[in-house]
């Protein structure tokens, strides 16, 4: 657990961490002063940009965090030392995991929590605000699982643009499954249909519909079950790349 | 490389482990033992393969400060990290104390410095001594105390980034040293440190032997390898060029080259060379040893008109060695290529 509060501590430190989480709360600000523009639908549109802005910030804070996690603790040259260590390299990597896992759940929280509580002054339903937020931040930490699980064996701008575009193609995985339904793919359907499989469903954590008001069906324990399996499915291939880690490159 | 099943052991385990590890190196004599290492890295788009160890071989005596020594880009960082079981190896066999340094419990004993100490800037010195004490199952206070011998006590609640790159450094060495390691590596100690902070890693290291340590460490500052090691490896190109004592490195012929002016031609005893070097009684002689010439000059000096010029020792420094080795390495190169 020393090993956890030490990288806990280092990130609270950081102005890396800090710095995004206020330009969260600043994005919550701008959407009540966007909230102004929308005649008659003000609500909604307090709560739609407001919980997009607290996605954006969380899912950036979760990237950002994983990245100095793995550069500071994992792969760099300083952490070699640390890693020369007699303990198993699997033990830092779920270190690091926790670490990320509570830096993000934390971050997540407090955004959303501020969120709400702007939500309520402006008769919005906090609680669902809340619980919207709340989901969202199993999206943050698959996508800061995927990010550490890359750059532990990549570049750094290899690891940011990849880690984008799962971001994007994850946002789109409901786009994805109904061309898969519909369309006729011919040979490349298996290959498009294994590409689904992979991507993970991002879509399964907006629950913004349900924030404002919308139709729909919303069991939390499907993205909760669904970001525990994909969480442990990363963090066992995270395992496997730090163990396969080579620290003669330093060219990464 | 390293597996899951072996973490966490507790110090008494540790403590009996090495005890085992020292008694298995007894029977090997080495510390370390790496042999015919080959390792090789992808660069470049193509991922074309680049030759960073190219069949080093090292062994290392229990109990002794070995130096390592070579050019930028010779293998020593390279074969540190081999030695700490973070480096993997294409072919070649590595031991310490007849362990692979891959299973995490054969670095139990063992401390290490790299050449540019990295910690993560916000922590401070105490966090991270105790972060390494706790991986080590070490007590907090060993901790403290190494760090108020580097003089880093007053220090020790500042966070790194506000220090100097000899702090950095003496930290890193601090590092190194917590649970009495029985071996310490050490990537080019002295690396931006003042005049006092060599003294005081010099110190350190003459410290750590007398306690019983095995010292391996790498130098561009052959002064100090000639001062603080009994043996020494050179490498280049990730290859050893020549392993052996420091001494014998530096003998030279061990002679003396005594030049002296005299009109005529003397007779002198136990010289092995004697010749005019020009046409005005410049002549040079020289001795394999200093009876031979104490006896030269004596017989001299009670010549009216003989003039003694220069009296030079012939024996060279490791700088001259390590010059002459790596230019004719070079050249073999060369011929090799063409």
């Amino acid at each position: 657990m020393l090993v956890v509060q030490t990288m806990l501590k280092a990130l609270v430190r950081g102005r890396l961490h800090i710095g995004l989480v206020t330009a969260g709360a600043m994005f919550v600000f701008v959407a009540v002063l966007l909230q102004e523009l929308a005649i008659g639908e003000s609500q909604r549109a307090l709560v739609a940009i407001g919980l997009a802005a607290h996605a954006l910030v969380t899912d950036a804070t979760a990237i950002a965090t994983a990245f100095v996690l793995t550069d500071t603790f994992l792969i760099g040259r300083g952490a070699i030392p640390l890693v020369a260590r007699p303990r198993s390299r699997a033990s830092f990597v779920v270190s690091a995991v926790i670490a990320l896992c509570i830096a993000t759940t934390i971050s997540s929280l407090a955004l959303g929590s501020a969120l709400a509580a702007v939500a309520s002054i402006y008769d919005a339903p906090a609680p669902l605000v809340l619980l919207a937020a709340s989901v969202a931040t199993g999206e943050a930490l698959i996508l800061g699982l995927v990010a550490m699980a890359l750059r532990i064996r990549f570049a750094s701008v290899f690891s940011t643009a990849t880690v984008c575009a799962v971001f994007l193609m994850g946002r789109l995985s409901g786009l994805l499954a109904e061309m898969l339904e519909r369309g006729t793919f011919g040979i490349l359907k298996p290959i498009l249909s294994a590409f689904h499989a992979i991507v993970p469903n991002l879509r399964l954590f907006d629950w913004t519909f349900l924030a404002v008001g919308g139709v729909g069906t919303a069991r939390a324990v499907v993205p909760i079950v669904y970001a525990l399996l994909y969480g442990c499915a990363l963090v066992v291939l995270a395992i496997l790349m730090h163990r396969r880690a080579d620290f003669a490159r330093e060219d990464r | 490389m390293m597996e899951a099943s072996s973490e966490h052991s507790e110090p008494s385990t540790n403590q009996l482990l090495a005890a085992r590890d020292a008694s298995a190196a007894r029977g090997s004599g080495f510390a370390v033992e790496a042999v015919d290492l080959h390792k090789t890295v992808p660069v470049g788009f193509l991922g074309k393969a680049r030759a960073l160890l190219d069949g080093l071989t090292l062994r290392v005596s229990e109990g002794e400060i070995h130096g390592l020594v070579g050019r930028n880009g010779a293998g020593k960082s390279t074969l540190m990290r081999v030695l700490l079981g973070v480096t993997p190896v294409q072919r070649g066999t590595v031991r310490l104390w007849g362990r692979d340094p891959a299973d995490p419990q054969a670095r139990t004993a063992v401390g290490y410095a790299p050449d540019i100490a990295l910690f993560p800037p916000t922590l401070t010195p105490r966090e991270i001594v105790r972060l390494h004490t706790a991986l080590l199952g070490v007590s907090g206070p060993e901790g403290l105390d190494i760090l108020n011998q580097l003089g880093l006590l007053s220090h020790a609640d500042r966070p790194v980034r506000i220090f100097s790159k000899g702090m950095a450094q003496r930290l890193s060495l601090a590092v190194a040293l917590l649970g009495t390691p029985r071996l310490l590596l050490l990537d080019e100690p002295m690396s931006g440190l003042d005049p006092e902070g060599r003294h005081l890693v010099r110190r350190l290291i003459r410290q750590s032997h007398a306690s019983g340590m095995t010292i391996l460490f790498s130098s561009h500052v052959l002064a100090d390898v000639e001062d603080l090691c009994s043996r020494a490896t050179i490498i280049d190109g990730g290859r050893t060029l020549t392993s052996g004592a420091v001494r014998d490195m530096t003998a030279g012929d061990g002679g003396f080259t005594l030049m002296y002016r005299c009109h005529e031609a003397i007779a002198l005893p136990e010289c092995h060379a004697h010749e005019a070097r020009d046409g005005d009684g410049l002549w040079e002689a020289r001795f394999t040893n200093a009876a031979g010439l104490e006896k030269a000059l004596a017989l001299l000096n009670s010549i009216l008109h003989a003039e003694i010029l220069t009296i030079q020792s012939n024996r060279r420094g490791f700088e001259d060695y390590l010059h002459a080795l790596l230019s004719s390495n070079q050249a073999i190169h060369r011929s090799e290529s063409t």
